[in-house]
């Protein structure tokens, strides 16, 4: 009887001991300790009164000397230059006993209240001044307590979208979740991470994809980073997730790494991939300062964006006025009467590829063949429709080519097809979608068991000629947001109906 | 070919200046002054014939000649690289508050600030532009970075080079081109405290013509500056005017609640003051300075000084915390905390320029003994 009642006992605190131990499980930081968060780790606060540090008098946006700089994501301290920042998780701040400063003298236990003195003043409970380079913080009162509740439980947080037994990984779809391109680019995603799973994951933990369409809201979601094809979401990756994201190719120009710490791409971007062909065009001697390029571009925002980009870099370099104009289904015969357009000239179309047929036609029919530039990841054109007297003038830029597949890298894609029987249809963007998976497992391999966003982001920053097999190979620095920067220039010959290489264009992004 | 016919003479004049330049300065002052000396002759911008054509990139994309930048110039020049994040900012910003302090001396073009990246594959001009721009210090301020071989060369030349940059620590250099006065310090040092070393540069040259004697003189009043302190009666006193100028001092640091070596001492000075009699006050001063400037106020010195008998002409010395500290730092007695106070006596004879340090703890006749000497030199 007796027994029985102290195995039952101990049954309970068992059970007590193991409710009390904080969970590994997705112990998620409640909307405070986010705030606290973003104040620690990008000094932005969630009150219209800027957080600025001051150091020697000097007064500079927090965002320049950010906590986790110094103190690290755990708050541990980050030697460097003969700096030792103090540990400040909260358990070594708030010892009964007190910490001992590196200079010897001893402060007694912080409470909330000496935190916020320290952290505004640089003035410890004791009454020392802090090291001076430790900058003191002015910030609302909001915002420091929200500090303070973050800093009760650093170290102590998860990396967001990270488990023992899991990485969930957001992947954003190109186009809407139900389209055709969606689903095949899905079922390969799929496909990937089953393989990766069934043979144990990554340190144990499985891929787990969460599928976005466009512009979907992904504030909610716990995931460890981003991947995929559209980039409408980017802002929210900067300002709110501080998650890292590697994306197929921007809709504008991808600044350097100084101004764009977390997003990452393959290809380069829409802009980029666009002035490589004026740069082609300029070293073919195309371009002449006697006649003027024609820009049509599909109305929609991103064409019109890149469009606008390409007069101004023709304005810029060639001195010229392109003539410019909104291309659709009922207005290309009355755009290809305008003289500007004729034999010899250059005319970029930036469009889908049911209107790029018929302005073909429509060219061909007034007698006009001028020089046409298209890039392949925003313009289409069939090309085995091409008039044949267009010749070899119709030029289209991509941001891989065939001859940068390896057989191990077409082995990769092929086992998956057969597999897991993919559509070939889409194999495109499959295959920019396997390239960023398989760039992520290697990062993540790379990292080990101990994984951080900050982490990652270093990781794919040490990227060096990266071959995935599938495109050339993938190089970043802390420079460098754009993993390959080279366009393929092609051309398609109408009369021998065959595609030809014609040059590499560096885009130079 | 110019440069190289530049650099003759000045080299010549330099060996010359280096000799006579360290011995004087032993005899000027203390312990910091001697030291900087030793570190100055290690390192030395005065020769730059090795790498005169080191050939770098300011944060504009312009090509720029290191030695054209600097020559003839006061100089501050600090190393960063932009992907640090622990050091540099705060380094960044301290340079950034000391061109501020100094803007008179950049706009009369007698001073260049320059940041030179130990990152120089990274950091492309942009980079350190957009880096730079973050700490809003407008022009003025030139960051340089360059070919990693032109770089490092340099870098080797300022004996700041680390084979990671990763090791590199936040040193600032001050001097003068073409003087081999540098001084090597800690970049994240006090601004104003580099502003007061930085000013110690300007107009030196000059002196070197003029008379010996009006020179040193210069010197030490440039040394201590006038830096305001307090005694124990309550009045201003200016370190160099009112208590070093053509004095014989012995300078102790203490603080009232020390209970260690400071009675000690004190009882020694207590002695040194029978011993010196009349003198105290005229020709000789006693200069107890507090480590402690919180605790000891002018009042509770007064009560100290009493303690111990003070005459007139032993001062017991408070102040503004900046204005102590940097006459404690002045004269080789700065410290972290209060306790790690020395227990040495700083004997000087401002008219010879002869300093010597005398363990106050020892057998009081041989105190004496030293103190006389420093009083009697010069005398014959």
């Amino acid at each position: 009887m007796k027994r029985e009642h102290y195995t039952y006992l101990l049954l309970i605190l068992f059970v007590f001991v193991a409710a009390n131990k904080p969970t590994n499980v997705y112990s998620k930081l409640t909307d405070r300790q986010k705030a606290g968060k973003k104040v620690y780790t990008k000094g932005i606060g969630t009150t219209n009164i800027k957080i600025t540090a001051n150091m020697s008098g000097v007064n500079v946006p927090a965002t320049i000397m950010t906590c986790v700089n110094c103190h690290n994501a755990k708050g541990t301290g980050n030697p460097e230059g003969g700096i030792t920042p103090s540990n400040i998780t909260w358990e070594s701040l708030t010892k009964s006993y007190g910490g001992k400063r590196q200079d010897g003298k001893n402060r007694p236990a912080y409470t909330e209240k000496t935190l916020r003195k320290v952290i505004t003043t640089g003035i410890d409970p004791a009454g020392n001044q802090l090291h001076s380079v430790m900058p003191k913080y002015n910030m609302s009162r909001e915002d420091i307590d929200n500090l303070i509740a973050y800093l009760k439980v650093i170290g102590e947080d998860n990396v967001q979208g990270v488990t023992p037994i899991a990485i969930k990984i957001g992947f954003a779809l190109p186009g809407s979740i139900n389209s055709e391109n969606a689903r095949a680019v899905k079922k390969i995603v799929n496909a990937y991470t089953t393989e990766i799973n069934n043979t144990g994951g990554i340190y144990n933990r499985k891929l787990t994809p969460v599928f976005y369409e466009n512009k979907t809201n992904i504030n909610d979601d716990d995931v460890f980073m981003l991947t995929g094809f559209d980039d409408s979401f980017k802002v929210n990756v900067d300002e709110d997730l501080l998650i890292p994201a590697l994306l197929s190719y921007s809709k504008t120009t991808v600044p350097n790494g100084f101004n764009n710490k977390n997003v990452f791409y393959l290809h380069p971007s829409l802009v980029a991939q666009n002035m490589s062909l004026v740069t082609f065009s300029k070293k073919k001697k195309f371009t002449k300062e006697e006649t003027s390029p024609s820009i049509l571009f599909y109305d929609d925002e991103t064409r019109k964006h890149t469009a606008k980009k390409i007069e101004e870099k023709y304005r810029k370099e060639f001195n010229t006025t392109p003539f410019i104009t909104a291309i659709n289904e009922h207005n290309i015969n009355e755009i290809v009467k305008n003289k500007t357009i004729k034999t010899g000239t250059t005319l970029h179309f930036i469009g889908p590829h049911y209107i790029g047929h018929k302005l073909l036609i429509a060219l061909n029919e007034a007698g006009k063949f001028p020089y046409i530039f298209l890039s392949g990841s925003i313009s289409s054109i069939n090309v085995f429709n091409i008039p044949k007297a267009f010749k070899n003038n119709v030029f289209i830029g991509y941001p891989s080519w065939i001859s940068e597949k390896t057989v191990s890298g077409i082995k990769k894609y092929d086992y998956l097809k057969n597999k897991y029987s993919l559509e070939y249809k889409w194999k495109g963007n499959q295959l920019d979608a396997l390239t960023m998976l398989l760039t992520i497992e290697e990062c993540l391999k790379r990292i080990g068991q101990d994984l951080t966003q900050e982490l990652f982001i270093e990781e794919l920053e040490n990227l060096y000629e990266f071959p995935t097999g599938l495109i050339q190979p993938i190089t970043y620095t802390p420079n460098k947001r754009v993993g390959n920067a080279t366009m393929y220039i092609t051309s398609y010959d109408s009369v021998s109906e065959q595609m030809n290489l014609i040059t590499t264009i560096n885009s130079r992004e | 070919m110019k440069t190289i016919k530049n650099i003759v003479p000045v080299l010549t004049l330099l060996l010359l200046f280096q000799v006579t330049f360290c011995q004087t300065e032993k005899a000027a002052c203390c312990a910091t002054k001697v030291k900087a000396c030793e570190s100055e002759k290690k390192f030395s911008l005065g020769d730059m014939k090795d790498i005169p054509n080191v050939k770098l990139i300011n944060q504009n994309g312009e090509n720029v000649n290191f030695y054209d930048l600097i020559k003839g110039k006061v100089v501050a020049l600090n190393f960063i690289f932009t992907s640090c994040k622990t050091i540099c900012p705060p380094m960044g910003a301290n340079f950034s508050s000391l061109k501020k302090k100094m803007a008179k001396r950049i706009d009369s073009s007698e001073l260049v600030m320059l940041t030179i990246s130990i990152d120089p594959l990274t950091d492309t001009p942009e980079r350190l532009k957009a880096w730079s721009e973050q700490f809003e210090a407008g022009p003025g301020w030139t960051l340089l970075t360059g070919t990693n071989r032109d770089i490092n060369s340099l870098l080797k030349k300022l004996e700041v080079y680390t084979a990671l940059k990763e090791e590199h620590a936040p040193i600032i250099l001050l001097g003068k081109e073409g003087t081999n006065k540098w001084i090597r310090t800690n970049g994240l040092t006090n601004s104003q405290e580099l502003a007061n070393t930085l000013e110690n540069f300007f107009d030196e040259e000059v002196t070197l013509t003029k008379k010996k004697v009006i020179k040193k003189e210069n010197s030490d009043k440039k040394y201590f500056t006038n830096v305001v302190l307090i005694n124990q009666f309550g009045e201003n006193k200016r370190l160099y005017k009112d208590l070093l100028k053509d004095k014989i001092v012995i300078i102790n640091p203490f603080f009232s609640e020390c209970t260690g070596v400071c009675p000690v001492m004190n009882l020694n000075l207590e002695k040194i003051q029978e011993h010196l009699g009349d003198k105290l006050g005229n020709e000789v001063h006693i200069l107890s300075l507090t480590v402690d400037h919180k605790t000891d106020t002018q009042e509770i010195l007064n009560e100290y000084a009493k303690k111990y008998h003070a005459k007139k002409g032993w001062h017991f010395l408070t102040g503004e915390k900046d204005n102590i500290e940097f006459a404690l730092q002045k004269l080789g007695k700065s410290v972290a905390n209060r306790e790690a106070h020395d227990a040495i006596f700083l004997v000087g004879n401002l008219n010879t320029k002869l300093w010597k340090k005398v363990n106050g703890l020892a057998n009081i006749d041989d105190i004496i003994a030293q103190i006389d000497s420093v009083l009697n030199d010069g005398a014959n």
